[in-house]
């Protein structure tokens, strides 16, 4: 009877088993789904003596226990927030913005911030097309046909010209074909021209933005979406065209994300399904429209998920002023093997 | 070791490995080492670098394996989360301290402090309210008997017969603490001179008034959990703020904070846990049983 369990409920066990759940719990909810009781228990017993999960109990005494903490502080955002929305700001200054919302951990809208940029009058899809057109772009496509595509960017990317990505703009919406940042397209020597259109928020962000990873560019047809994930550092998000939907979580909401791999959620943000995530109808989900000027900080672990209503330009910069190296990182962040240490 | 002795011809479940072998692959994807590294130490001990990369993957895939190493990599994340906050805690221009106020509105209070876990200290004129007489040291002392006061002690006010007079008129810090005492379960807090307190957690808000003698106290703030719960770990101590609570001031102890003092003198004060609050507070329920997680869907 040793393999009568499927792998899946194998792997539920050792998880729950490692976690400090009490055996007796485990067999009773296997009973509960319609297992054999005697089933229940032999794949109970063999979880239990398994090496794997011997030894992970020792490295994982503390999770209910961390859990239990992070509830704490959900609870108390709740009762601070009678109404679960991200705030919006015209011209925070940045020592407000840092206290309150950088060393808070707390999204916030803020108006106003890109009112010196050339790039909001200067770029559209019809003037990028004329200047830019020919200079080929790498994007991901193919997103539609995997789950998780920004788990597998690697395997996605594809280099076409920035004008075949731009005609994708006039059908309907389509998640199919995005330009994210890992392209780093404004150090390109073609592109750069692009980068005088565009200032550092002042006393937000370092002013030097000569430099790899310092500004990146999303741009992409209506309906592109990023479904839920977190960053391992903060962002600070310019909507430079188009409308995009954001959903927000709380970075402390993390235990109850459905998070298996990587950064990433399994609950997908258009149709959440809550009987298989049962957890996640306890998160606070906040949702925002930005539209032109607007800017968005995502606080770091903060879960989010992006949908573009229009066709869609954003900007995101990474290195914040008054910050120790620049940000701060979510250093163990990153769950499991990442896909290329995955198979060794 | 030869590669005879870690690999054999035919392995159970897939690995060409010996039980030790497997064992050992296990504890160290456990320990969170990277499995090119563990391909590398296995082609070191002799196992040829196909069987050793089959071997690794195979076990990588051993389902009991997979949800092992989800529960323990949950747990780095979220202790790696905590270090986010406390990161970002530090980043003030001084060393972090624990803010005092002579004067805070309630609304200050609660916005800026008690929802951002954020401890606090305020002069309240709560101390007023209190008969000088009744509450005198030697007054308090007689009403626990010598024996227990020579002691530290921390007693529920009411529902004991001998601190009825104390708790017959006690008043709650307007506006901080819910109106009603007995729903604030206030608690005597008594040291005689010199005593000395452990650290332990703060399982609920604690709003501490103190009344007689300076109370010094450490505070550890939630997100060293890591650092208070590994004894072992050495190398970082946590992060502790040290507060002085004189007569007349509030301190507000947040959940999931730890907390330890000394009374050099000796001290008195009443602690309250239900706030002017629609939820008067909120637990740390850090010694729950753990319940399964929803089942994988079933074909």
């Amino acid at each position: 009877m040793k393999n009568a369990l499927p792998p899946e409920l194998k792997t539920w066990l050792a998880e729950n088993l490692v976690r400090g759940v009490a055996s007796a719990r485990l067999v009773a909810a296997l009973e509960a789904a319609g297992l054999d009781p005697e089933v229940a228990r032999d794949g109970v017993r063999a979880a239990e003596n398994h090496p794997a999960v011997v030894g992970g109990r020792s490295h994982a005494e503390r999770s209910e226990v961390l859990a239990s903490l992070l509830a704490t502080r959900s609870e108390l955002y709740r009762q601070a927030h009678a109404e679960i929305r991200v705030e919006r700001r015209h011209r925070l200054g940045p020592a407000e913005f840092f206290a309150d919302y950088y060393r808070r951990n707390r999204p916030v809208v803020i108006e106003g911030l890109l009112e010196d940029w050339p790039a909001l009058k200067r770029w559209t899809p019809a003037w990028m097309a004329e200047r830019f057109g020919d200079e080929t772009v790498e994007v991901m496509a193919g997103r539609d046909a995997l789950a998780l595509p920004d788990f597998h960017a690697d395997r996605l990317r594809r280099e076409v010209p920035l004008r075949e990505l731009l005609a994708r703009f006039e059908g309907a919406p389509t998640n199919d074909m995005y330009l994210v940042a890992r392209n780093s397209l404004l150090l390109r020597e073609a592109f750069r021209p692009l980068l005088e259109d565009l200032r550092a928020p002042e006393g937000y962000i370092h002013p030097d933005l000569d430099g790899p990873d310092r500004v990146h560019v999303w741009l992409g047809p209506a309906g592109t979406l990023s479904n839920l994930h977190h960053d391992h550092l903060n962002v600070l998000f310019c909507q430079v065209w188009g409308r995009k939907q954001v959903w927000l979580a709380p970075s402390w909401e993390t235990p109850w994300m459905s998070n298996m791999r990587g950064f990433y959620s399994a609950v997908d943000v258009m149709a959440p399904d809550t009987a298989r995530f049962p957890d996640f109808a306890r998160v606070a989900l906040h949702s925002v429209e930005v539209g032109p000027g607007d800017v968005l900080f995502l606080p770091v672990g903060w879960w989010h998920a992006l949908r573009a209503l229009d066709p869609s330009l954003s900007v995101t910069f990474v290195n914040f002023e008054e910050t120790p190296g620049l940000n701060t990182f979510w250093r163990e962040g990153w769950l499991g093997a990442t896909p290329s240490e995955e198979r060794p | 070791m030869s590669s005879s002795s870690a690999s054999r011809e035919v392995g159970a479940e897939g690995s060409p490995l010996t039980p030790e072998w497997r064992r050992w692959l296990v504890e160290n994807l456990l320990r969170g080492t990277a499995p090119r590294e563990l391909v590398a130490a296995l082609e070191k001990a002799g196992v040829p670098a196909p069987t050793a990369q089959q071997a690794v993957a195979a076990e990588q895939r051993e389902p009991f394996v997979v949800g092992a190493l989800g529960a323990v990599g949950m747990q780095r994340k979220l202790e790696g989360l905590l270090d986010v906050y406390a990161e970002l805690f530090q980043q003030t221009d001084t060393p972090p301290r624990v803010d005092r106020h002579e004067a805070l509105t309630p609304s200050a209070f609660f916005e800026r402090y008690y929802f951002q876990n954020l401890p606090v200290v305020l002069r309240d004129a709560w101390a007023s309210t209190l008969a000088p007489g009744a509450w005198a040291s030697d007054e308090v002392a007689a009403l626990l008997g010598e024996r227990e006061a020579r002691h530290a002690c921390c007693v529920p006010l009411f529902g004991d017969a001998r601190l009825e007079p104390l708790a017959r008129a006690l008043a709650t810090p307007r506006g901080l603490a819910a109106e009603d005492a007995r729903a604030c379960e206030p608690r005597l807090w008594w040291e005689p001179p010199g005593a000395e307190v452990p650290l332990r957690a703060a399982r609920r808000n604690v709003l501490l008034a103190q009344v007689r003698g300076v109370r010094q106290l450490q505070l550890i703030p939630a997100f060293e959990l890591r650092r208070v719960a590994s004894a072992t770990d050495t190398t970082a101590a946590p992060l502790r703020l040290d507060v002085t609570l004189s007569p007349g001031e509030l301190l507000l102890v947040p959940v999931g904070w730890w907390y330890g003092f000394h009374a050099p003198e000796g001290g008195l004060a009443v602690s309250f846990e239900a706030f002017a609050l629609p939820v008067p507070n909120v637990t740390w329920e850090s010694d729950a049983e753990p319940l399964p997680s929803a089942l994988p869907p079933l074909d």
